[in-house]
């Protein structure tokens, strides 16, 4: 769930704006390198773009009993990396906003910055760090999932308490976190087995998608 | 075709401002949300959605089911998140929930109205955009206001890939539906797992066969394409005056109400 059109006052739409402008400009940056070095690299981007538009339309059951959707920004930052999952992020959100008026264009800089940089930043963190302790690829990738997942709606929690402040900042943000982010933490924890379980297949199916993508080392493939 | 007449993409091609100059609406549209911004009272985004719903509606002439159906799930967020809004408000409360010091106060059932009825422009101003306009005319935009190419083309292959997907995405849901699939939690997830894995790699073999076809008509990384879009000076004098005449009002509106509110708070 995105902040929406309009839920935000202007002076916070602004900041958010110019923080994810920043990224998305690097990421841009990488991605130019990256389609000039490589000509096959656009169809393959706008694809994995298409990719996670479509994660984030499938119905993913909570145990609470309600229906939400994945982030898709777990899967997104181990295949492609954080800075290039910004601007698909981004992208992905434009079509949201373009599409099916979830989120809103004035409201995007605040969205992007969540979903599309803080989010996949610490995942990308937690998967390095798993990784580098030879922690299996699929319990790692059920971390980075639900690391990604959650700190996508605690940053959603700070900005919107840092938009609405009340009485007290504090008491807001634990506010905004136990209807954002506790509610989050069920479907976190099933957006994390989720992709666990896809990436399972993506090792099983086509390991060499991996190893292209400098996700996995070639050795691994040849073990399985 | 009736199976696809009530999908967006019908809409978007199909209605009576589907050939208006692309940049008549992007401008408006971004001015009323701009202004949608800058109120301070409900009652202007108010009046911003009274006029994005008649232009919808009845110059553009989009069903009102369909119009309904479209602003629902909005809404319906909006609504929810104005209620809780109003619960965070400071002040003296005028109606006590009776634990956790929770209650409803005059500033916070204001702020809630104001935010509720900012969505309810925001969502209808954009609502105008999306309904009104087919997907490549925006594009056409992005090549105008200098974005990047590289961005926008990964714009337009996303977008193209994305309806590619939505209906493999369909055919193996149905599929899954037709053999007992999704009927239990741990069945759900095995089912969506395999789905969206088996998604990713018919997206991956797809790009590999794109790629080649790309390359074997001369692709070099650059997509080279014809664009004709409208141009900023085609806009008619009718829509300037129109659109001049819209601001005026808000302004003037912003302007009178102020602050205004349900309360008045000292």
């Amino acid at each position: 769930m995105h902040i929406m059109e309009g839920y935000l006052p202007p002076f916070w739409c602004a900041v958010w704006y110019v923080l994810a402008i920043i990224v998305v400009a690097y990421g841009v940056y990488q991605i130019k390198k990256i389609t000039e070095s490589n000509d096959e690299a656009l169809p393959l981007l706008a694809l994995s773009g298409a990719f996670i538009f479509i994660l984030s339309s499938l119905k993913l059951p909570s145990v609470s009993g309600s229906c939400s959707h994945p982030c898709g920004n777990g899967l997104g930052t181990v295949l492609f990396g954080p800075a290039v999952t910004a601007v698909l992020a981004t992208l992905a959100l434009l079509f949201q906003a373009l599409l099916l008026a979830h989120g809103g264009l004035t409201v995007m800089g605040a969205n992007v910055f969540s979903m599309g940089i803080f989010g996949p930043f610490c995942g990308y963190l937690v998967w390095k760090a798993l990784r580098s302790m030879n922690v299996s690829g699929s319990i790692a990738m059920f971390f980075t999932a639900l690391v990604s997942d959650l700190l996508t709606y605690v940053m959603t929690s700070i900005e919107l308490a840092l938009a609405f402040p009340g009485a007290n900042m504090l008491t807001t943000l634990a506010a905004f976190l136990s209807i954002f982010a506790v509610t989050q933490i069920p479907l976190a924890i099933a957006e994390g087995l989720l992709t666990s379980i896809i990436y399972d297949y993506i090792v099983k199916a086509r390991p060499d998608i991996l190893v292209k993508l400098n996700v996995i080392p070639e050795e691994e493939v040849g073990a399985n | 075709m009736a199976i696809f007449a009530d999908t967006l993409d019908h809409y978007t091609m199909n209605n009576e401002l589907t050939d208006n100059n692309i940049y008549g609406k992007v401008i408006f549209v971004i001015l009323a949300i701009l202004l949608n911004l800058a109120t301070g009272t409900p009652i202007v985004p108010l009046i911003i959605f009274v006029i994005c719903t008649v232009l919808i509606l009845y110059v553009a002439k989009i069903p009102f089911t369909f119009y309904v159906a479209f602003m629902a799930i909005p809404l319906g967020f909006a609504l929810l998140s104005g209620i809780f809004l109003a619960f965070l408000g400071t002040g003296p409360h005028i109606w006590d929930l009776g634990f956790f010091g929770i209650g409803l106060s005059q500033g916070g059932i204001n702020q809630a109205l104001l935010v509720f009825s900012r969505v309810l422009g925001g969502v209808s101003a954009l609502g105008f955009l999306i309904l009104t306009t087919p997907m490549n005319r925006i594009f056409a935009v992005f090549h105008d206001v200098h974005v990047p190419t590289v961005v926008t083309d990964l714009a337009i292959l996303m977008y193209r890939y994305i309806f590619l997907f939505l209906d493999i995405t369909a055919t193996m849901y149905n599929s899954q539906k037709t053999r007992l699939g999704y009927h239990s939690y741990m069945n759900w997830m095995t089912c969506l797992a395999s789905l969206a894995s088996m998604v990713f790699i018919r997206t991956w073999e797809q790009g590999e066969i794109s790629y080649k076809a790309l390359a074997s008509r001369g692709y070099n990384g650059r997509l080279n394409m014809l664009r004709d879009g409208d141009s900023i000076k085609d806009m008619s004098l009718k829509e300037w005056i129109l659109i001049i005449l819209f601001v005026i009002l808000i302004v003037a509106a912003i302007i009178m109400l102020g602050d205004m509110n349900l309360f008045t708070v000292k």
